[in-house]
């Protein structure tokens, strides 16, 4: 129980006022003569008795009267999850007084010992009942002690500011009336308050000077593509607060209460359940019923094509709402050499244009997959965007951003020994019918190795390969293990795909181990039945299996032999061997680059004598699964030194650069604004501010333009409109830690009542009516004169009057 | 002028200072507010028969003159002169006790005295009057001329209550002391222990006598008007008493009518006549009872 102005508590000492009166100033009596003096004696004792009775009833009634008074005076209020339970102790209180009032009339009056002790009992038991009843709520009611609405707060005022609250309702987005809003509960809020405003960039994370401060930090919110979850936002708000020394601590959370931006934070609550002396207001500047088209993450086929690649572009037309249907274009830009350049204060981009477009039906709340295919794009760097066409609530999710890298095919140079057939391996990467079209992404260079520890790699270029992949190798001469080391630091990427020429001795060596990714232990035979178990489907490498990871028959394809290993640090198991723990295929990193080690031959041949096959990946009926294994492997091994083109906003851009071919400094052209200098570092371009979405471009120097970029677009979650529900945000927050408001009034509603608590002062004015209803009752009852009594002179003149 | 009957208020007599007027006005008002009169026939004697004619009584045909002569003869009725009255007195000082400042107890029952000895007189009744405090102080022997009169109001007139009284004590004197039957009218505020008082007047309705009494009370004393604290005082035995008088007032009341219920009782149980007044009540009701009552003895 709190009080607002606990210092009129005072005011109760004035019930000490009727008790003076009633003891110090008696009434005195007036001498009367009077002949009929022994009516008088005879009644005296009783009405003595009943007198003082009714003194004392009186005065406790004008006590009561005065304490209620005072009571109502200083506003007392308890938190309103307990209003119940004081209204419960008020009400015994009442009855309790009641019937210690009939105890003590029944005693006075002695009207017998029965009911005196029966109706003792009756009180005391009411009083029991009443002290454990309080006992537990003040018990519970702790943390309620606010004092009054006119003390300092320390509050925080975290306002959501990502894209979402871009979204316009009634020519206002919603982080404009947030502002607005957050403006006029700043003005509320008592004079020397502390303040602090928090985006959810969160990057201040102090009390502002005054409130003035805090409104101007209020207008400097923008929307931002980077911010933080706001749920870590008010996590450090609430950190915040708690270095506050004011008692009150207020969090205010402008939200738009959308699925976005309250997922998951389980954290949360217990944090909220730590600082219960927090406050927490969640401030509704939503729409109850938001309207929104939105393209989805754009998936791609691949972010590097070779020439003459298809590329396959997927997204989702994403809707909240009754349903429709809209246009989804598909725009590319030209490519330009000259362009971008900063001219008259702003940039000229490439032309884009329109490349595809498809009508798309959506129903209401639904998402719909839309698929585009592009050909034929010659070398160099794409950007280009996937639009919807029409106006909705929400801009930002209207367009999304892609960058794709077309090269020549990628160089793979195959090593195995004279009599390992590389046919499956070079069909199964590069088939003869794309070589013919010059569709083929690789371009496979075979060389031979003749004995166990020759070197095969001396006469090699190996920087014109992109990969290096050892079929069924012999043991490597150490040179040669050094080269590989070195390839592989460089970015290369190196496949080693054991067989039964290995043995274990032949790479025991280090660097073998290097190369290895661990030590060979041994040949293994399984006793029972073996084939290949992916582990890890999220691996890039699963990509192409992940959508029919269920039905890949990879139990057609036995492996009856492979090698036991024993891996070194920071290899990565992709596959096991069924029913056992023994790695099939691992990765690792050497340097920069990528090394992909399979521990069962990937080239048995169809008829082998002399020996048992190892497995039968190609020799299998449809062999479908090895071939997209083996794709995926060459395909992983490549692509170890490209770069990932297209980022999410926030995220740090990296770019492998050349030094062969690219620039070393570049200018950096973001969405928006001026160019910004990027210098190439240890073989890398980092961008690390994409706040902004959109195409970034870098334009470089290197006998001539070199244009190189990536794309970065929003987070998912901002296109999340859908509404939070109350049960959601009961899980997230904890049920009743919160006060949701929607406007004004309902804020000023909720921060009294969480301030306050739950105000007695219309049930105790209710009270003090009553008593001095009850007391005017009884004072009339006792003094006022009997009507029927009539010894005025009025009546004399009324009867000569009459006469 | 106001009419005949207002002089039946006790505020009007208040105005007139001669007991003499005081009581003429009383008894005129009195019998000019009388329609169906009492008067008639009482205190009369059987004079003579005459003949029934239509508009007499019929209960006054004499019956047994009819069984004897065939004809209907009405009996008629004459004065008696020799019932004597006694107004009895009471001096008491408490009877000259008044709240309002108007008529005092012992002014009401001069006044009454005094119509009652006016109406007896003109009758030609014989009345005397008897005065008491611890013991009779007074007495003017009965006597019926007119004469007299004005002997009784200038006795009644110059009376004045002082001191304490002792009620049985002068009734059992009184009763010693009247040897012919007589009506006993007797004054007083009875304010004293009612047992002995009720065993004095037992003696005198031992002696033969009638009884009438006429208990006087101030309209403060019945209706307790007062409010707040208050510190009563015998004007007698000056004893003290504190109230508070407001929640006192029903107490008071109750008491007042047990002990009125206690005498009515008793007089009702020995044949006397039992007449409650106040200050505040016209003359008229006492008189009127005097006469009913005296009309159902005959």
């Amino acid at each position: 129980m709190a009080f607002m102005n606990a210092s009129l508590l005072l005011g109760g000492m004035l019930m000490a006022v009727p008790v003076i009166l009633h003891l110090m100033m008696r009434q005195k009596p007036r001498p009367l003569v009077f002949p009929a003096i022994r009516f008088v004696q005879q009644r005296r004792e009783s009405n003595r008795r009943t007198l003082r009775l009714r003194h004392w009833l009186l005065l406790l009634l004008r006590a009561l009267l005065i304490m209620l008074l005072a009571a109502a005076i200083a506003r007392p209020s308890v938190n309103s999850d307990h209003w119940g339970n004081w209204v419960l102790i008020g009400l015994v209180s009442i009855i309790l007084l009641l019937v210690l009032a009939a105890t003590i009339g029944s005693w006075m009056n002695a009207r017998g010992l029965a009911m005196v002790v029966l109706l003792l009992l009756v009180t005391l038991l009411l009083a029991a009942g009443d002290l454990v009843l309080l006992a537990r709520v003040m018990d519970r009611d702790s943390e309620a002690m606010l004092g009054d609405q006119e003390a300092p707060v320390a509050a925080v005022l975290v306002i959501d500011n990502s894209q979402r609250m871009g979204y316009q309702y009634q020519n206002l987005s919603r982080l404009e009336q947030a502002q607005q809003t957050a403006n006029w509960l700043i003005q509320q809020l008592p004079g020397d308050s502390e303040v602090a405003v928090l985006g959810s960039s969160g990057r201040q994370q102090v009390f502002a000077i005054d409130l003035a401060a805090a409104r101007e930090t209020v207008d400097r919110i923008q929307l931002t593509s980077v911010g933080r979850r706001l749920a870590d936002v008010v996590r450090d708000g609430i950190d915040l607060l708690e270095t506050s020394r004011l008692g009150r601590k207020e969090i205010y959370i402008f939200t738009d209460m959308t699925q976005g931006a309250w997922q998951e934070s389980s954290q949360l609550k217990g944090v909220l359940e730590q600082h219960a002396d927090v406050l927490v207001y969640l401030v509704d500047e939503g729409v109850t019923e938001p309207l929104n088209f939105a393209v989805g993450p754009v998936t791609l086929s691949q972010q590097t094509l070779t020439t003459n690649g298809i590329f396959q572009l997927r997204t989702e037309l994403q809707h909240i709402g009754p349903g429709g249907e809209r246009d989804i274009e598909l725009y590319l830009e030209e490519p330009d050499l000259q362009l971008p350049i900063f001219q008259d204060g702003r940039q000229r981009v490439p032309l884009s244009t329109r490349r595809a477009r498809q009508h798309v039906v959506v129903t209401a709340n639904a998402r719909q997959q839309v698929q585009f295919q592009l050909q034929g794009l010659s070398q160099g760097i794409h950007q280009g965007s996937i639009r919807l066409v029409g106006d909705d609530g929400l801009a930002i999710d209207d367009t999304r951003y892609f960058t794709i890298r077309v090269r020549a095919p990628w160089q793979v140079l195959v090593v195995a020994p004279t009599e390992v057939p590389v046919k499956f391996f070079n069909e199964a990467i590069a088939p003869f019918s794309l070589r013919q079209t010059g569709q083929s992404q690789f371009v496979c260079t075979i060389i031979r190795q003749t004995e166990a520890g020759g070197e095969v790699l001396e006469d090699q270029q190996l920087e014109d390969y992109s990969a290096i992949c050892l079929v069924d190798p012999l043991p490597l001469a150490r040179e040669d293990l050094q080269r590989l080391v070195r390839f592989s630091s460089q970015g290369g990427g190196v496949g080693l795909l054991l067989g039964h020429n290995a043995t274990v001795n032949g790479f025991e060596s280090p660097l073998a181990q290097q190369m290895l990714g661990g030590r060979l232990l041994r040949q293994w035979r399984p006793t029972g039945r073996s084939f290949l178990d992916p582990i890890d489907d999220t691996h890039p490498m699963m990509a192409e299996f992940r959508e029919v990871s269920t039905s890949v028959p990879w139990q057609e394809f036995p492996v009856y032999r492979y090698w036991q290993m024993e891996l070194a640090e920071g290899a990565v198991e992709i596959v096991r061997y069924a029913n056992s723990d023994h790695p099939a295929i691992i990765e690792h990193r050497v340097g920069q680059g990528r090394v992909i080690t399979m521990t069962t031959p990937v080239s048995e041949p169809f008829q082998i004598t002399g020996r048992q096959p190892w497995n039968e990946l190609v020799s299998g009926e449809n062999a479908w699964p090895y071939f997209i294994l083996i794709n995926q492997v060459a395909r992983q091994l490549v692509s170890s030194g490209e770069s990932r083109l297209n980022y999410l906003a926030g995220e740090t851009a990296l770019l492998a650069n050349d030094t062969k071919y690219d620039a070393d400094r570049y200018q950096l052209f973001a969405p928006q604004g001026e160019p910004q200098p990027v210098n190439a570092v240890d073989g890398r371009l980092t961008v690390k501010f994409t706040e902004e979405v959109g195409p970034y471009r870098l334009k470089g120097d290197r006998d001539g333009p070199v244009i190189r970029g990536f794309s970065v677009n929003g987070h998912a979650h901002e296109s999340q409109l859908a509404r939070v529900t109350r049960e959601q945000l009961d899980q997230l927050l904890g049920e009743k830690r919160y006060q949701l408001a929607r406007g004004r009034n309902e804020i000023e509603f909720g921060v009294r009542q969480k301030r306050l608590g739950q105000e007695f002062f219309p049930l105790l004015m209710l009270l003090v009516a009553i008593v001095l209803a009850l007391e005017h009752v009884l004072a009339n009852r006792f003094y006022g004169r009997s009507e029927n009594i009539d010894p005025a002179g009025s009546t004399v003149a009324g009867r000569l009057g009459a006469t | 002028m106001p009419a005949a009957e207002s002089y039946l208020k006790p505020e009007v007599i208040n105005q007139i200072k001669r007991l003499d007027l005081r009581a003429q006005f009383i008894v005129r008002g009195f019998l000019h507010g009388l329609h169906a009169s009492p008067y008639q026939g009482f205190s009369v004697e059987f004079s003579e028969h005459r003949k029934y004619t239509i508009g007499d009584d019929p209960s006054d045909i004499d019956w047994l003159v009819y069984a004897k002569t065939d004809k209907y003869y009405v009996k008629k009725f004459e004065a008696e002169t020799n019932i004597t009255g006694y107004l009895v007195m009471d001096l008491s000082h408490s009877m000259a006790y008044t709240y309002r400042q108007e008529l005092s107890k012992f002014d009401y029952a001069i006044c009454l005295a005094a119509s009652l000895g006016y109406l007896m007189i003109h009758q030609q009744d014989p009345v005397g009057l008897i005065t008491f405090d611890q013991k009779i102080r007074s007495s003017l022997p009965p006597r019926s001329k007119r004469a007299h009169l004005g002997n009784l109001l200038s006795l009644l007139a110059r009376l004045k209550p002082a001191g304490e009284t002792d009620v049985a004590r002068s009734l059992s004197q009184l009763a010693a002391m009247l040897k012919q039957r007589s009506l006993v009218m007797i004054f007083s505020d009875l304010l004293v222990d009612p047992e002995p008082v009720f065993r004095a007047m037992q003696q005198l309705r031992h002696g033969g006598h009638d009884v009438i009494v006429f208990h006087v009370l101030d309209e403060a004393e019945v209706n307790f008007p007062f409010d707040g604290m208050v510190r009563f005082e015998d004007p007698e035995s000056e004893e003290m008493v504190t109230v508070d008088a407001t929640s006192f007032r029903r107490d008071y009341v109750e008491e007042l009518n047990e002990f009125r219920q206690q005498y009515r009782r008793h007089c009702r149980d020995n044949g006397i006549d039992y007449v409650e007044l106040d200050t505040s009540m016209q003359f008229d009701k006492a008189l009127m009872e005097y006469l009913l009552s005296r009309r159902s003895r005959f």
